[in-house]
Order: structure tokens, then sequence, then C-alpha cells
């Protein structure tokens, strides 16, 4: 079945809230900002997924994005590349609102997911600032200890 | 020759000067009491300066300003210098078979202008030499031929020696050949080996001139051929000398180059290879490089770590369970996999149901069974579509659900290599960086280029010393010839009417030429000798008790090479510039000076300047007691401290002792204010045992703290 | 030179001593040669004067002591 990959995200904007969108810039190689220790996510979508997993992992309501003005990152066809991620956020959508039909409505997963994102992103901004080292070293403290604390 | 006295004006620090030297056979000993900037060092400068002019003078009298420093111009934008010294010199004569002595006086004035500007430019200076007898003083005409025949400018540092400056004849740092050449000159100087070799030249010519006329004397064909091939010898010897002492001269002076393009290498190897340091710069910048990437790519691991699969998923665990286990839940109600309509329709195609019954299309029954399964084909297409992508998603995400820890793994592993290869960047950096530092503190020196005119100066070098071995041969070769035929021709002349006259000159100059010589060889091995064994008990003498060196020292020589060496333990050559302390290396220029002047039997002054300095106790009394005893005259310049211990020494053997003073050395040094703040010498006869206002020094007690500073 | 006269002339004239006595007095008329050669270098040194003609004189002197001592002197006026 991995031969027939869909992406039902492929038309669906990724949009991020306006106050926010710096902030993804900013530690976002593709931001303009270089340096990997600075900047430690490759992509804004990666910011954008890490903020969405984040939020699932500490059971954080999605935020209702649509009260917020917000800035398109990318495309969902993003995702083309990652059919991985697709799964993952079509399991969320699923595991968040427990129905299975869900699959079939690729907007308001999205909504779901992104409201998330919403409610993700500032926890993830603050593992990136919170700590003496460069921002990486941050969030990379953060998310072992975040990992510890389930493996405990 | 002895020096009576010397009057100096306007050089340097000495305005008005006047110095008497002691010239009694019993003490010979002149003692010139000075302080450090006394005028010590000036008045071993000025005594040269009026014997042998600029060239004496620290290089050459090039920028050398003579005039006092602070001269002022109210006395005059031109200053007059001049220096004046008078000498004996003692002649012997052979008169009737007998050596006769005599003894005549001079006096020699040597005189300059120089202008008082930053310039200090200087006329050349002339100088006027007059023989002192009973009526008066008459002038004598070239005077610098006759200065150079009785005192050799060669000779100057055996006469003239400043005890605190490298010693030339013994010094590392010029070529062996360079110090040879200075001994070998001292040495045929002082030994009148020139004299004799010009003698010895003339003679040679002379009998080249009976040659000539031999081939006049008659008709003999034989006796002519031989005459000419004699001439044709003398020619050929005489170029052969002369190319073989150029070779010799270019010998020694690529010898000198290669000595210093040594001590160039060895000095900037010294301070580090530049070359060598570049290479190791070029090497540690490569290494960063290759550090810096492999930093670059283990950063990049570590921002993959943000976007990987493993970090949403461990992250995303308890939630990516859940909404799995309602696939799961799906899957065992039969709802996933997604396979009602492949089997319906198979069974349809294949006209038989999966209960058995048969499903032929035209029969009553089969027809309304296939309608019942088209129907149930067409309800499940409606749900298709929401089937469909669960499936998808059930079998898709089936590896999303995890409870391993591998992110965690992975970043362990991360933070270890980016630490280790942190740490290896920073010493790379520091090496680096470390390496500069050398690099820039290095002088530009091509370690290289030096090698390359090195390795080219030692080929000149050695080309020219198989030169010299080559004309050594073919004269050799030359004389041999020479000695055959003037056996031929001294027979030939024999027989011929005129030719007893010619022989008789031949014979007489051949004679003459045999005892030149034999003298010659003599003075050159024996009297050489005489000085090694004479320097070598001297030098022993002096340092005879000096526990530190007596152990390593055994003994001195002169080579025949006319090298001065030093052996220790086991006739171990030592280097007398390194294996010897100053005390030592004073003690054995002093022992060659005293040695050479000695065994020559000239009667010559020994100006030494700071003799005892670097040395005490008892190798500093030994040193003075054996100058003294060796030396025709004796004229030492002493710091108070060298005088220090060797006071009953100068008591015995002193005939003159005075004491110089520099008068702004008040209040410093100086008790009393002697009534003069210019920077002249003053003297007064104080001996090495008294003072007087003038020169009363304070000692350290005596120094005030404000006074010191 | 004169800084050690003494000294190279006592050394001359000792190795005169080993000179061929070729006839009566040869060897002092040698070594009063020698003393001469050695002035005349002196001499020289002080102030240049045709050295190598004194020279030549001086050993064609020499010679006609020589030859004329051992009788062989047939031409003594030809080089005057």
């Amino acid at each position: 079945m991995a031969d027939r990959y869909f992406n039902p995200f492929q038309a669906i904007d990724i949009h991020v809230p306006v106050e926010f969108h710096d902030s993804v810039s900013r530690y976002s190689q593709t931001g303009g900002n270089a340096v990997i220790d600075q900047s430690p996510f490759p992509r804004m979508v990666d910011f954008w997924f890490l903020a969405v997993c984040v939020a699932a992992r500490l059971d954080l309501d999605p935020e209702d994005i649509s009260r917020y003005a917000t800035k398109k990152i990318i495309d969902g066809a993003i995702f083309g590349s990652d059919p991985w991620r697709v799964h993952t956020l079509m399991l969320i959508a699923i595991g968040k609102t427990g129905d299975v039909e869900i699959v079939s409505e690729p907007r308001k997963m999205m909504a779901l997911v992104s409201g998330l994102a919403v409610a993700g992103l500032p926890k993830v901004i603050e593992m990136l600032k919170e700590g003496d080292a460069e921002p990486i070293w941050n969030l990379s403290d953060a998310i072992d200890s975040l990992l510890r604390k389930r493996a405990a | 020759m002895k020096l009576l006295c010397a009057e100096f004006q306007n050089f340097r620090l000495l305005r008005d000067l006047e110095l008497r030297f002691s010239v009694d056979p019993h003490k010979k000993l002149t003692v010139i009491r000075a302080a450090n900037e006394s005028g010590k060092t000036t008045i071993l400068h000025a005594l040269q300066w009026a014997l042998y002019g600029d060239a004496a003078l620290p290089g050459k009298g090039d920028g050398f300003r003579l005039h006092p420093i602070d001269w002022s111009a109210p006395d005059g934008k031109r200053v007059p210098i001049t220096a004046m010294v008078e000498f004996e010199l003692t002649t012997y004569r052979q008169i009737g078979g007998e050596l006769r002595e005599a003894r005549r006086r001079y006096r020699i004035v040597r005189a300059a202008f120089e202008e008082v500007d930053a310039t200090a430019r200087r006329t050349a200076s002339t100088m006027r030499l007059f023989a002192l007898n009973d009526s008066g003083a008459s002038p004598i005409e070239s005077p610098e031929a006759f200065v150079n025949d009785e005192l050799p400018p060669e000779l100057r540092e055996v006469f003239f020696t400043d005890g605190d400056r490298a010693l030339s004849f013994i010094e590392a740092d010029v070529a062996q050949s360079t110090k040879r050449e200075r001994v070998q000159r001292a040495i045929r100087s002082l030994l009148g080996l020139g004299v004799i070799e010009q003698a010895m030249k003339h003679v040679q010519k002379a009998a080249a001139d009976v040659n000539r006329k031999a081939k006049q004397v008659g008709a003999n064909a034989e006796l002519r051929n031989i005459a000419s091939r004699l001439e044709e010898i003398d020619k050929e010897s005489g170029k052969f000398e002369a190319a073989l002492a150029d070779a010799k001269q270019q010998f020694a002076a690529f010898d000198e180059k290669v000595e210093e393009t040594d001590r160039k290498i060895s000095a900037a190897l010294q301070k580090g290879d530049k070359e060598k340091l570049r290479k190791d710069l070029e090497h540690a910048k490569r290494e960063i490089k290759q550090l810096d990437d492999q930093l670059a790519a283990a950063n990049k691991e570590h921002s993959a770590l943000f976007r990987n699969r493993e970090v949403a998923t461990e992250l995303l665990a308890p939630v990516l369970r859940r909404a799995y286990d309602k696939l799961e839940e799906l899957h065992d109600q039969g709802k996933i996999p997604n396979t009602t309509i492949p089997v319906l329709q198979n069974r349809l195609t294949a006209e038989i149901c999966i209960c058995g019954e048969p499903l032929v299309p035209g029969e009553p029954d089969c027809d309304e069974r296939r309608a019942h399964i088209q129907k149930l084909i067409d309800d499940s297409l409606r749900a298709d579509e929401i089937q469909e992508i669960i499936t998808d998603l059930y079998y898709g995400a089936k590896p999303l659900p995890t409870d391993g820890n591998s992110w965690l793994d992975e970043y362990k592993k991360i933070v270890e290599r980016r630490d280790g290869l942190k740490a290896l960047r920073d010493d790379g950096g520091r090496k680096f960086r470390a390496l500069e530092i050398e690099l820039d503190a290095l002088p530009d020196t091509d370690v290289q280029g030096l090698r390359e005119a090195r390795r080219q100066y030692k080929e000149q070098r050695d080309r020219h010393l198989s030169k010299s071995s080559s004309i050594e041969t073919q004269l050799l070769s030359l004389r041999r010839e020479r000695e055959g035929l003037n056996v031929e021709f001294e027979r030939l002349l024999r027989e011929q009417k005129k030719g007893a006259r010619i022989l008789a000159e031949l014979e007489v100059t051949q004679d003459v030429s045999r005892v030149l010589q034999s003298a010659y060889d003599r003075i050159t091995k024996e009297e050489l000798r005489k000085v090694s064994d004479l320097m070598n008990r001297i030098f022993l003498e002096m340092i005879g008790a000096d526990p530190e060196q007596g152990a390593i020292i055994r003994r001195a020589e002169i080579s025949a090479e006319f090298d001065i060496k030093v052996h220790g333990p086991n006739d171990r050559t030592l280097n007398p510039d390194r294996d010897l302390n100053g005390a030592s290396r004073r003690a054995l220029t002093l022992a060659f000076i005293l040695a050479l002047t000695k065994v020559s039997e000239v009667e010559a002054p020994n100006v030494i300047d700071t003799p005892l300095g670097m040395t005490s106790g008892y190798v500093k009394r030994s040193l003075l007691r054996t100058a003294i005893r060796e030396s025709a005259q004796l004229i030492l310049f002493l710091t108070h401290d060298e005088i220090a211990g060797c006071e009953e020494i100068i008591d015995d053997a002193a005939g003159a002792i005075c004491t110089l003073t520099n008068p702004t050395h008040y209040p410093k040094m100086l008790l009393n204010d002697p009534g003069s703040a210019e920077r002249k010498v003053l003297r007064c006869s104080c001996t090495h045992r008294n003072d007087c206002p003038q020169c009363q020094r304070r000692t350290d007690s005596d120094i005030r703290p404000e006074m010191a500073s | 030179m004169p800084l050690n006269d003494k000294k190279i002339i006592s050394i001359i004239l000792e190795e005169c001593n080993g000179v061929e006595e070729r006839c009566e007095g040869y060897c002092e008329e040698i070594r009063e040669v020698i003393a001469d050669i050695l002035k005349y270098e002196r001499d020289h040194r002080l102030a240049a004067t045709n050295i190598q003609q004194k020279i030549n004189d001086k050993c064609g002197a020499a010679a006609r002591f020589l030859s004329g001592k051992l009788g062989q002197d047939t031409d003594t006026g030809e080089d005057a």
C-alpha cells in the first residue's frame, strides 16, 4: 500500500500565527540564518512539526487557529517527501478526536494539528531560549528531559 | 719600543690629559687607576689613533666622534684634536761582528679638526714625527713608513688589548682561517719573517739576473738553453706563487663566508626554521579545515535530530499508540484491510459463491444471487474512500508507534562526537595560533636561501683549495727541475772561459738564499715552538689555581697551522671560546701576547684595558704577576675593584701610578665637588693606596638612597 | 724590522756558520752581504730605494771576492 502513497494535505497551506513567524524563521536555517547552533531547524516546517509533537506530547489543547492572524510558511506538498509525517499527523488527528473518519477531512485534520502547533510553538520557543548555551543545545536538553520523563 | 709619555687634547673625554709611563726595567708596571666611564678605553683609542690614525678607531673611525660631547659653541665650532706620544726605540746593528745597541727617542703628534655638529665631520688627520735629542726635536720625513716599520699595524692588537672585548685570536665568531691568519700575521710580523721573505725574493731575483748573464757568456748552445729554461722556470714559478697566494687568499675569504653563513643559519635555526614553521602552519591549517568540515557535518546531523522520525514518534508515542489502537480495532473487526470488493468480484467472475452455490448468469437463482452480490459491491464502493485511506494509514503507520529510546541514543552519540571534534578543533586552533606567533617572531631570514649560499661558498672554497694543491704540486715539480738544471748549468759554466765569475755570483746568491731560507725555517719552526711552549707555561701559571678550569685544562699550544689550541684530559681539544671561562680566555690571550713579545725579544709595550675583569683571588694575582714578569713594559688600566687584592704586587712592580677621575660622577660616586661640571678626565697622582679630595669616591655605605636613584 | 733586529740578526749569523767556506774569508763575506741586505730591506721599508740593484751589486761584489780568491776572475772589468 505504500506504493499508493497519498498526501491529503497536498493542497493545504501551513500557517503559523504572525506573532510566532519571526521566531520560526529565526530558528530555521531557511530563514536566512545559517549558523546551525543558533538555528537548529533545517526548515520552518520542521519547527512547526516539532511544535505539533510537543503540544501533543504535553497533551495541550489545540488552539483555534482561526482566531489568529496567520502567515503561511509553506504548503502541504512539503509532506510529499516525508510520508511518515502524513501518517503521524493523521494518527494525531485520530488520537486527539477519537474519530477515525476524520481522515477523510484533510482541512479538519490540518486545523486540528495547526491548533496544536499554535499551542506548542511558545513551548518550543521557550525550550530554545531556556538555558545558558546556544539554542540547539537548549532545545536538545529540553527534548532529552521531555523524553526521559516518559521513560521514567 | 717603550712608551714614555702621552698627551691628549679634546679627544672625547680627554680634554687635556698628560700621562707618564714607567720605563724603569725594574719597575715595568704603569697603573692607571680609573673607575668605569673615566676614560680608560678612550685612552686606549687615543694612543692607537696617535700611532695608526683613523684606521685604529672603532669602525675605522666612520661616524666616530672625537671631540668632547659637551663642547660648547663659544669655544669654537671647529674643535682642534691632538694626540701626542713620546716613545723610545732600541735598535741593534752589527758592527764589526758585534751587535751594538742604540736608543733613540721620538715624538709623534697627530692632529685633526672636527666640526661641532651632528655630522662631526673631521679633516684628515696629519701626523708629524720628530727625533728627540739633546738639542731639540728634528722632524722625520715619511713618518707613516717609519711607524709602519716600527709598530706594524698587524701588531696593534698585540700591543693594545681591550680586556673586555672578544679576544680576536681565539674568538668563536670568526672562521678558523681568519683566526689562523691573525695569529700567523702577528707571529710573522713580530718574528720578522716578512723582512726575510722580502730579502729572499730580492736575492732570488739577483740569481735570475745571473742566469740571464750566463746566456751571454759563450756560444755554448746547451748552456744558453739551460739558462733560458731556468729563466722560464723562474718566471713560471713567480706566476704560480702569485696564483697560489691568490688561491689561498680566496680560500680564506670563502672559508670566512662559509663560517659566517653557518653562523647566520644556526642563529636563524636557533630561533626556529621559518620554512619548517610555514609547512607546519599549512599542515595545521589543513587539519583545522578537516575538523571544521567534520564539525559542520556533525552540526548538520545534530540539526537533523529535530526533523527526524524518531523525535516525532518518541515524543508522540502515547498519542500515536492511542490512535493506532483504534486502527487495530478496525482491523480486528475485519474492516481493514478493505478486501470485500475484490473477493466478491472474484466470486462473480468465478460464477461460484463463497458458500458453494452456483452464480451462473442467466439462471434465475443465480441471477438473484448475483444481483445481491453486486449490491454488496456497490455499497462497499461508497464506503471505499474512507476505507482506502484508513487501510493505507493502517499499513503505512504501522512502524510509527514506538517505545524505543533511539533519539536519546542518537543525541548522546552526537554530543560525544561534537564534543570530541570541538576539543580537537580547539587544540588545532591553539596550535595554529602558537605557530603563527612563533613565525611572526622570527626574523625574516631565508634559511633555504642561506643554505644555498653556503653550498655555493663551500664549492668555491673547495675549488680554491684544490687549485692551491695543484699549484703547489706544479711548483714542487718546477723546483725539482730547477735543481737538476742548476747542477748541469754549473757544470757547463765551469767549462766556459768567462763562466767562473758567473758561477761565483750564482754560488753567492745561492748561499745567501740558503742562509735566509734556513733562518726562515728555523724561525717558523723553532721560534713558533718557543712561543707555543712559553704561552703554555704562562697560561697554566695564570690559571693554575683555578679549580674549575684547572680540572679541565691540561695544556695550550700553537699548532704548525697557527691555531691556538687548548687541550683537556686525554688530549681532548677544547674550544677556547666555549669551554673556557672568561678569566681563562683572558689569560690565554694575554699568555699568547706576552709569549710572542717575549720570544721575539722585541722590546714592546703591552697596554691592556681592564685585564683583570672577570678574575678574582689567586687567578687574578697570578695573572698580574705573570704579566708583569713577562712584559717589557706593562701599562694597565685598572678599576678599583681590579686593584683590590693586588696592592702588594703593584707596590713592588709599579714605576708609575696615577688616578683618573670623571667630575660628572659627583655627587653620586665622588665624595667631593671637583669644581668642574665638564665631562673631562682629571688626573691626580694618587696611587692605588691613597685618595685625594679630587678622586675620593663614595663607598657603598656612603651612597644615600636618593643619590643612588 | 728593528722590532727584532737583534733576534733576526743573531739567528741569521748563526745560520751563516753552515755556509761552505768556498775560499778563505768567504763565510765572513756572506755574513756581511746578508747583514747589508737586511739593512737595505730596512731602508727600503722606510723610503723606496733601488733595492734590487743594490742587492745585485752586493752579490756581485761577493762573487768577485770569491772568484778573485780562487784566481778565476779573468774579466773583472766586464760587468763593472
